[in-house]
């Protein structure tokens, strides 16, 4: 029996080598190294109990040293088996990506194909890529900035839920139903329908972006007051905020708009629609957007950890406090940016991580850029849609992806209450 | 049957095995000055209340400790506070000299092995996502997760997710994020509450297997795997450190029954012994 024993120890030492980098260098508070580790381990290894236990559970080969033979049998190299899963999913995940690239290149051509009068590809990059004739010139001037904002709106929603979902630790977290949707619009209003001493440029964001951050600071408070950040508490907290903001708005949009404000402008916004800002605030648009992206790729570990829950992520080193506010800022910023150039688009922020995390899985360093990606299409696509099925006029873009978004959304809580 | 044949082999080796493991070091504590864990002074309120209040107490470098207690007494309070998982209200917990309440969290993690009471991850994870989570945490060589993936047998299980697991698949999953990277200190919370007799067993032997690289410190409800497989016991009670010692001294003298409000009935055999609850003090 100890002989058995050793021998497999032995050639689990050996087998261990290749993986193993010499002692006392890897492990920077080695007290042990792991030749020894094993070698003082065997004489006491309790073989017979183990033994004896073998049957009790077949199937779950080893705690260790219960099956000593076991461990190494028909696999020469450790971590074998590791690597491969690794190796296969991180391939998996780079086509995933490449396919994603390619949908989103087809999605942003499309784009630039429909209109009142529809292109050929063909024409759509000749355009861009120089000849200037005058239905280039719609294209290039027209539909390319608007393309390019709808894109950008698209991945800051993707991105802004993917972060909000990190956040909550709940899939049915986004921007849209934690209020921070409503609370930018609140903002916006205030900025579109007040006189304001400064320019609309700045006032705009900033409203947006404070009504954003504290609709989502308010629903996450109130989730936290009941204890718990479970759905039924989120959605509730979520309705009960949206509808106070959705209330709000309606007051402020009834006592405020006069006959020199128009609500149209409020209103077609509010019904999500892409603008695309011109000239220097497409430039200021379009760094803000690659910021806020920079800086949510920041966020992936902070929220990979919290996706174990608070007290693993504390014991993994997390500052949880800190990452919650900052996580709950950034996709605020985002979702206030997002709303700032397409109004109110419902939906995407919740449907891009989901197909995100079925495609590329749960770790936010994949996730975040393909909800990005996956909100890019969904825009770019529905506001093309959007803008050419009922020439000459234009649906609002949020119908659009709430038609689509609403069944997507049921689905998904009819999966839920299947699954538990 | 196999049952009693395991426990009868099991309970001779009641010190940790390898060469620091002699019995006497570990019970004793008497580990060079600053190795090991020290804890000194470690208080924790709650709702104004204090629910741990611990003097001091001396562990060696490596070894097996287990921590008792009725509930409430504060065994998860005091591992979830040396795991960094809550804040202590005052006081310090060197390892190996250093203070893991006054270093960074990350390098904490590095150095602790945390396993939960409960662990329950929100996005249903892939087995093989988690370990690369907690490789990321350690810094660890590559190798030694893989390693442990091996050791834990969960090659069948890396491409599967964490909901669809067994209790016992659960188990050893957590084992290998808590003690891939080999860390000095491991905490583990009741890690065998949710397992069945095989699996809490082949915990206690996986732990005891690497006792001589780290230091186990184990809170456990079931006394009879206390004492038979700790050479180390504390018994917390009302957040106090009631008993600190080896299991032969727990059995005797009332202690248990102080502890618990119970009273204990020794019951020897062979060359182990185990304790009843007989009737509430």
């Amino acid at each position: 029996m100890s002989r058995d024993g050793k021998g497999a120890q032995g050639s689990a030492a050996a087998g261990a080598a290749p993986g193993t980098p010499p002692s006392g260098k890897p492990i920077p508070r080695g007290s042990v190294s792991a030749g020894a580790a094993s070698g003082g381990a065997s004489p006491e290894a309790p073989v017979p109990g183990g033994a004896s236990l073998e049957g009790a559970a077949p199937g779950s080969a080893v705690f260790e040293n219960a099956a000593p033979g076991r461990a190494t049998g028909g696999r020469p190299f450790h971590g074998d088996r590791h690597a491969r899963v690794r190796s296969a999913s991180a391939a998996r995940t780079r086509a995933v990506f490449l396919g994603a690239f390619l949908v989103f290149a087809i999605a942003f051509l499309f784009a630039l194909c429909a209109g009142h009068v529809w292109s050929s590809p063909a024409e759509a990059l000749r355009s861009i890529f120089g000849e200037g004739r005058e239905k280039a010139n719609l294209i290039y001037l027209w539909r390319l900035p608007r393309a390019v904002t709808a894109a950008a709106v698209g991945a800051l929603l993707g991105l802004s839920g993917a972060v909000f979902q990190g956040i909550f630790r709940n899939p049915l977290a986004e921007p849209w139903l934690v209020g921070s949707s409503g609370g930018a619009a609140v903002g916006a209003t205030l900025a579109l329908l007040l006189p304001w001493p400064v320019s609309q440029e700045i006032v705009l964001p900033s409203l947006s972006f404070a009504g954003a951050l504290g609709a989502a600071f308010l629903v996450l408070a109130l989730a936290r007051l009941s204890g718990s950040l479970d759905t039924a508490t989120l959605l509730l907290a979520g309705i009960a905020v949206s509808a106070i903001l959705t209330a709000l708005r309606s007051f402020l949009m009834m006592t405020l708009s006069s006959d020199n404000l128009s609500l149209q402008v409020v209103m077609s916004w509010l019904m999500g629609s892409i603008q695309a800002p011109d000239g220097t605030r497409m430039t200021v648009f379009l760094c803000l957007s690659a910021l806020v992206f920079a800086l949510s790729l920041l966020m992936a570990r902070p929220l990979d950890l919290l996706g174990l829950g608070e007290s693993m992520a504390a014991a993994w080193g997390l500052n949880v406090r800190r990452a919650v506010v900052l996580g709950l800022i950034l996709g605020s910023a985002a979702a206030a940016l997002a709303v700032s150039a397409g109004g109110m688009v419902a939906f995407v922020g919740l449907a891009a991580p989901h197909v995100g995390r079925f495609l590329v899985g749960t770790r936010h360093r994949r996730l975040i850029p393909f909800s990005a990606l996956a909100g890019a299409v969904l825009v770019t696509a529905a506001d093309a849609l959007a803008r050419s099925l009922l020439p000459p006029g234009e649906i609002p873009l949020g119908l659009l992806t709430a038609l689509a978004g609403g069944p997507f959304f049921l689905v998904l809580l009819a999966g839920r209450n299947r699954a538990t | 049957m196999t049952g009693l044949t395991t426990q009868t082999e099991a309970a001779r080796p009641l010190g940790a095995p390898g060469a620091s493991g002699a019995p006497g070091a570990v019970a004793g504590g008497k580990a060079p000055a600053g190795s090991g864990l020290t804890l000194d002074g470690i208080q924790v309120m709650k709702a104004g209340r204090l629910i741990l209040d611990l003097e001091s107490l001396r562990l060696p470098p490596t070894g097996l400790a287990a921590v008792i207690g009725p509930n409430g007494a504060g065994k998860s309070t005091l591992l979830r506070v040396l795991g960094g998982a809550e804040k202590a209200d005052a006081g310090r917990a060197l390892l190996d000299g250093r203070d893991l309440f006054r270093m960074p969290g990350r390098r904490r993690a590095a150095l602790v092995g945390f396993v939960p009471q409960h662990f329950a991850p929100h996005w249903n994870q892939k087995v093989h996502e988690l370990l690369e989570l907690a490789e990321e945490r350690t810094g660890a060589a590559p190798g030694l997760f893989a390693e442990a993936a091996e050791e834990f047998a969960l090659g069948d299980l890396l491409a599967r997710r964490w909901e669809g697991l067994s209790g016992g698949e659960r188990a050893r999953v957590l084992l290998a994020m808590a003690l891939g990277g080999r860390p000095p200190l491991v905490l583990a919370d009741e890690p065998g509450a949710a397992l069945d007799a095989a699996h809490s067993l082949r915990m206690l032997e996986a732990f005891r297997g690497k006792a001589s690289e780290s230091l186990f410190l184990v809170a456990i409800h079931d006394l009879n795997l206390a004492v038979r497989f700790f050479p180390r016991i504390i018994a917390l009670k009302d957040g106090k450190a009631a008993f600190d010692g080896g299991p032969e001294e727990l059995a005797e003298g009332g202690v248990l029954d102080r502890v618990f409000g119970v009273r204990f009935r020794k019951v020897e055999f062979g060359d182990g012994f185990m304790l009843f609850p007989s009737t509430a003090l």
